[in-house]
């Protein structure tokens, strides 16, 4: 066992080079736009044109049969796993059942034509914009999730969202749910037939005189028509593959074309049997999913665990080489780079990057309390590092018997390629699902769903993916007695304002008086997404991937999952509790100014120079204030973590719309994946009392403000770990920015892997890092044809630098440089 | 509690600086405490601030707007005037270093150098990194200034470590009776032992003590099995001659001694002689390059040591 892991780990090593066959395919991915693709839309609305008054999910089947039956098929030359998710690589399937108001804006320029974004365009031809706008979009127009949604949305949380924007829900109002992990471990190990044959017997079974049980006829019948419809998908691949292999020349590819177009005739109708499989059932199961539900985030699991005995068999066999492992990896990993997702255009701000969120976890511990990391950890590490690519999103789970050597080379990959892995913390996230009612066999089994969220395998109906309640926005209205500096609107009043409260109890009420209001919203707003996705687009294939939704007869969104909960997406936290903080020193308790001064300048966004001190002035006594956040300092500190405990306390209290229907939880929870939200989020909020202009991008995660950190790496893990990172079952997103020449020595890889674990044993949840200088980012921004391949951390996830929109650039380059 | 220890308590220093996160001045990740205090004089000092005993008020010119808050009946002691430019000018007869100047100025511009710490105070600010030390082998380096000039806070700060299981490191010039520099160093793991001069005569250019003294401190703690790091400034025109260099290889090989630092000149203290009033007579010189450093390393490597550029 040692030795052969010796011999996976020596893929780490810089001598070690990718196969010709796997350098091509790396380069399609940078020599191909992103792009729109019709072929989803039109199978999918030619199927519905033709089941106008049947029942919504039976329509989403045969819609999605449809699509599968039909889209073009492509296998890339020296591929060797099949799949796609369009009709080219790196092509957006439309979603039109979720919204077509934005598509049509967008196509006619509003605010810029899809092509012609500043972050993460599209190309589009003319006749698909005409296809879109003369065929489409009018059978669509006023029948979309978004159109249920705005029927649904009281008017006050209409205000708070989408006026105030207090709490910003927008991206879910367009968009689908995703946020998953299917249940890849069971079409592997029983196949499709499997789970056909279990549907059919609840079929069979069902007693139609029982209204309660007819009701899941429909349901039942409609997951039947997905599996089988996943079945064909993956024959017409072999079919293909045939065709492939008979015009084939080269003898050798000639022979792995032969194996692909037997592997997709068998899989994933039939148990896989051997790892590689193992490997192209996963993708017959996310693509599927994908095409479906127009989530992102449809993670994959622990994948390191579950292809392992798959693995250990074959290369004990001798049917399997090291070789041969690595580069079949190789061409999962790849594949994922592939799939795109169009969005609007201020969910592109928020989720720049063009980012996918497929998440892939890798390390941790076995339901014994063992090491789980074996070679397969290694080998997708190496993946991760000699590719180089920002997806998939990869998470390295650490718990205490973690080995160093682990560690070191993980690091080792940020250091090469500048942001992945993430590292997630056992020894934290398993308590913060134990406490909301998972059980201990499916806790220590979690893996990472799109940025930071922990969640079991195949057993969650999504929905961690709620909107952005605003922190930041709240500690603005909670200064200005709940009034709207932008809109003029106060939707919760306060009993005066910043120059009326006698003392820091007050503000502090004033802003939980925000806290709860826009809370209240966000959960409105939520449940009525929920709602209307459950009406509209019903997942009758995720369904079936997720435990217990076929034994209960319901879709997830009628409770069929075994676990369900909704995570809001808490945005400006940290800006929140400094600008408390920096408010009770500077004003409360020094009284250097007046709440009157602080007042004015937050108004005049610190452009006021007649006054004494300026605002100017204002502005650098609060930002020099030490009252932020990540300099171990107890008041900033304690105020961030009474703020999470709060927002814990009360989103825990709100239900979502499964509670009581069947699965565990049932209850609103609270995370920090903000994804690049920030930047979005921030242009609403006016200057605030951290010193921070009016627009600018406000925090995102738990991540101190940027250059306000200033004790070095060490003091910001001990703020880090003071917060009640537990009660954020939904997550924690950490950035650190790490200077290069801190970490190009051993003693610095050494001291790297000693910060991280020094942070983890007290009990800090997630970090990851950025290993890029600001010198590069800058020099990257002004030549981006020299830097296609820099890989950054946004948020919870990568992306490419240059892709990103210029403030969100902007954003990261301001991040503060750790020198190690 | 275990660690209440009334010499704790009772012990108090002069402390100028408390940093985290030191990865340069011994093992791992460490804290470093800076004593004020130094009984040695180079020009080259970086932190001028660390030679008086006495706490200081700086004013940094750079930030000063010259709005005189600070002089507007700010200071108790009325130590504070206007010099010739505008700029404040303290009157070190009159100030106790209260701090009332530099908590008034809206520039930042006015810094207090030291604070008068009890020992359990400092401890206190040390463990916070306690887990990062255990995680990589670091744990609390007492620098200065020079440690021994407050010689029973230094050593009751080492023992306060000890007693929390944290590794201990001295930075020391070594220029002081044995016995005053052995009541140090006995708590201490690690030795970060700095080398100036090689030469008697230059040597007696920064400092009261022989030569043969500090040499003689080296070898001392050497035979007592101490494990020692030299650490050794080289300063353009002043010391970065090969005779010198030498001299330090064959100290070291002598003594037995692997690990050896070379320390570049530079010139990031430069600012803070300005906003102490002080005088500073390298203002004109460059910084070491780094491939000079680069070679003085590689010759040490050739002899067999354990050198490095930065420590």
């Amino acid at each position: 066992m040692e030795r052969r892991m010796k011999e996976y780990i020596k893929y780490l090593d810089d001598s070690v080079e990718l196969t010709p066959r796997i350098k091509k395919l790396r380069d399609i991915f940078f020599s191909t736009s992103p792009s729109v693709c019709t072929d989803r839309v039109k199978y999918f609305t030619e199927s519905f044109r033709e089941t106008e008054g049947e029942p919504t999910i039976l329509r989403r089947a045969k819609a999605l049969d449809n699509v599968l039956s039909h889209m073009t098929l492509y296998v890339k030359e020296g591929d060797l796993l099949a799949g796609n998710l369009a009709s080219i690589p790196r092509g957006a399937p439309i979603f039109p059942e979720f919204s077509v108001d934005w598509i049509e804006k967008e196509l006619n320029g509003d605010p810029y034509f899809i092509d012609e974004r500043p972050g993460d365009a599209y190309d589009v031809t003319e006749e698909t914009k005409r296809y879109l706008i003369d065929e489409i979009i009018p059978y669509w127009r006023g029948h979309t999730h978004e159109d249920m949604v705005r029927s649904l949305l009281p008017e006050e949380t209409r205000l708070a969202c989408q006026e105030v924007k207090g709490t910003e829900e927008n991206w879910v109002m367009t968009s689908g749910d995703g946020h998953t992990i299917p249940n890849y471990i069971r079409v592997i190990r029983e196949g499709i037939k499997g789970v056909l044959e279990q549907t059919q017997n609840r079929l069979d079974g069902i007693d139609i005189t029982d209204p309660a049980q007819l009701e899941q006829v429909t349901f039942l019948k409609s997951v039947v028509i997905t599996l089988k419809a996943v079945v064909t998908f993956a024959n017409r691949y072999a079919d293909k593959l045939e065709d492939m292999a008979s015009a084939e020349h080269d003898t050798a590819r000639k022979a792995e074309l032969t194996e692909m177009a037997r592997i997709c005739r068998r899989i994933p109708e039939h148990p896989a049997e051997t790892f590689y499989e193992a490997v192209q059932s996963i993708l017959f199961v996310n693509i599927p999913v994908q095409l479906e539900s127009n989530g992102h985030s449809i993670s994959f699991g622990r994948v390191d665990q579950y292809l392992y005995p798959f693995f250990v068999r074959d290369i004990d066999s001798g049917a399997l080489d090291a070789g041969r492992a690595f580069e079949i990896m190789n061409c999962l990993w790849l594949k994922v780079t592939e799939f795109s997702k169009l969005r609007d255009w201020d969910n592109t701000v928020a989720f720049v990057g063009n980012p996918l969120f497929q998440n892939l976890t890798i390390g941790g511990q076995t339901l014994n309390g063992q090491d789980a990391v074996n070679e397969l950890s290694y080998l997708s590490l190496a993946c991760t590092k000699k590719l180089s690519m920002t997806q998939p999103s990869l998470t390295v789970r650490w718990y205490a018997g973690t080995s160093d050597r682990f560690m070191k080379e993980a690091v080792k990959v940020i250091r090469k390629i500048g942001s992945l892995p993430a590292f997630f913390n056992d020894e934290v996230i398993i308590p913060s699902m134990l406490n909301i009612g998972y059980s201990y066999e499916d806790a220590i089994n979690y893996a990472m769903v799109g940025c930071v969220e922990p969640a079991p395998h195949g057993q969650i109906g999504g929905r961690y993916g709620a909107g952005f309640p605003n922190f930041a926005k709240w500690a603005e209205l909670a200064v200005n007695g709940g009034k709207d500096p932008r809109t003029g609107l106060t939707l919760a009043p306060l009993d005066g304002d910043i120059t009326t409260f006698k003392d820091f109890d007050e503000l502090m009420n004033a802003f939980t008086t925000q806290l709860d209001f826009f809370l209240k919203h966000h959960v409105v707003a939520g449940n009525v997404v929920d709602m209307s996705w459950g009406v509209c687009t019903p997942n009758p294939f995720l369904s079936a991937m997720i435990d217990d939704c076929i034994s209960r007869g319901k879709e997830i969104k009628q409770g069929g999952a075994k676990y369900d909960f909704t995570g809001g997406q808490s945005v400006g936290i940290i800006s929140a509790a400094n600008s408390l903080a920096t408010i009770k020193k500077v004003v409360f308790d020094d009284k250097r100014i007046t709440a009157e001064q602080l007042k004015h300048a937050l108004d005049t966004d610190f452009e006021d120079r007649d006054t004494d001190p300026s605002g100017e002035e204002i502005r650098q006594i609060l930002l020099k204030s030490d009252s932020k956040f990540g300099n171990d300092n107890d008041e900033p500190d304690g105020i961030a973590a009474y703020i999470m405990k709060y927002l814990s306390d009360h989103e825990m209290r709100y239900k979502n719309t499964r509670y009581g229907k069947g699965p565990i939880g049932g209850t609103f929870i609270p995370s920090t994946a903000t994804v690049a939200s920030h930047v979005l989020t921030g242009q609403i909020v006016g200057a605030t009392a951290d010193g921070r202009k009016a627009g600018t991008p406000i925090t995102e995660g738990t991540s101190a403000f940027h250059d306000t950190e200033t004790k070095g790496p060490t003091a910001l893990m001990n703020s880090y770990a003071k917060l009640p990172n537990v009660l954020m079952p939904g997550g924690q997103l950490f950035n650190v920015k790490i200077a290069p020449s801190a970490v190009d020595s051993e003693q610095g890889i050494d001291n790297w892997v000693a910060l991280i674990k020094g942070a983890f044993e007290k009990r800090a949840m997630q970090l990851q890092f950025n290993i890029v200088s600001s010198r590069t980012l800058v020099e990257a921004k002004r030549k981006p044809k020299d830097y296609t391949d820099l890989i950054v951390r946004v948020a919870g996830y990568s992306g490419y630098f240059v892709d990103l929109c210029p403030d969100v650039q902007d954003d990261i380059i301001a991040r503060t440089e750790h020198a190690l | 509690m275990f660690f209440d220890n009334k010499e704790e308590y009772d012990t108090t220093g002069v402390v100028f600086n408390i940093e985290q996160y030191h990865v340069n001045d011994g093992s791992g990740i460490r804290t470093n405490v800076f004593l004020k205090g130094c009984n040695l004089w180079c020009q080259w000092c970086c932190n001028p601030e660390s030679q008086s005993l006495q706490l200081q008020v700086a004013v940094h010119r750079n930030l000063c707007v010259k709005c005189g808050t600070c002089r507007s009946g700010v200071c108790p002691r009325d130590a504070i005037t206007a010099d010739d430019d505008g700029f404040p000018s303290i009157d070190g007869s009159k100030c106790v270093a209260c701090g009332a100047c530099v908590a008034s100025c809206l520039q930042d511009a006015m810094e207090l150098y030291g604070k008068t710490m009890n020992v359990n105070e400092a401890i206190e600010e040390v463990v916070k990194d306690a887990k990062f030390f255990a995680m990589s082998g670091g744990g609390l380096t007492i620098g200065g200034g020079e440690p021994c000039v407050q010689a029973g806070y230094a050593a009751a700060l080492a023992k306060a470590a000890r007693r929390r299981h944290i590794n201990v490191a001295v930075e020391t010039a070594g220029a002081v009776p044995f016995e005053r520099l052995w009541s140090v160093a006995e708590h201490a793991d690690q030795i970060l032992f700095d080398v100036k001069y090689t030469d008697p005569e230059k040597f007696r250019t920064i400092s009261d003590a022989p030569l043969d003294q500090v040499k003689g401190n080296l070898r001392g703690l050497a035979s007592k099995g101490k494990d020692i790091t030299m650490r050794c400034p080289i300063v353009p025109g002043l010391n970065d001659d090969d005779g010198h260099i030498g001299r330090l290889i064959e100290w070291a090989r002598e003594l037995g001694i692997e690990n050896i630092d070379v320390l570049p000149f530079h010139q990031l203290g430069k600012y803070k002689y300005d906003s102490l009033g002080m005088d500073y007579t390298l203002s004109g010189l460059k910084d070491l390059d780094k491939s000079i450093a680069n070679g003085i390393r590689d010759v040490m490597v050739e002899k067999g040591l354990n050198a490095t550029v930065g420590g």
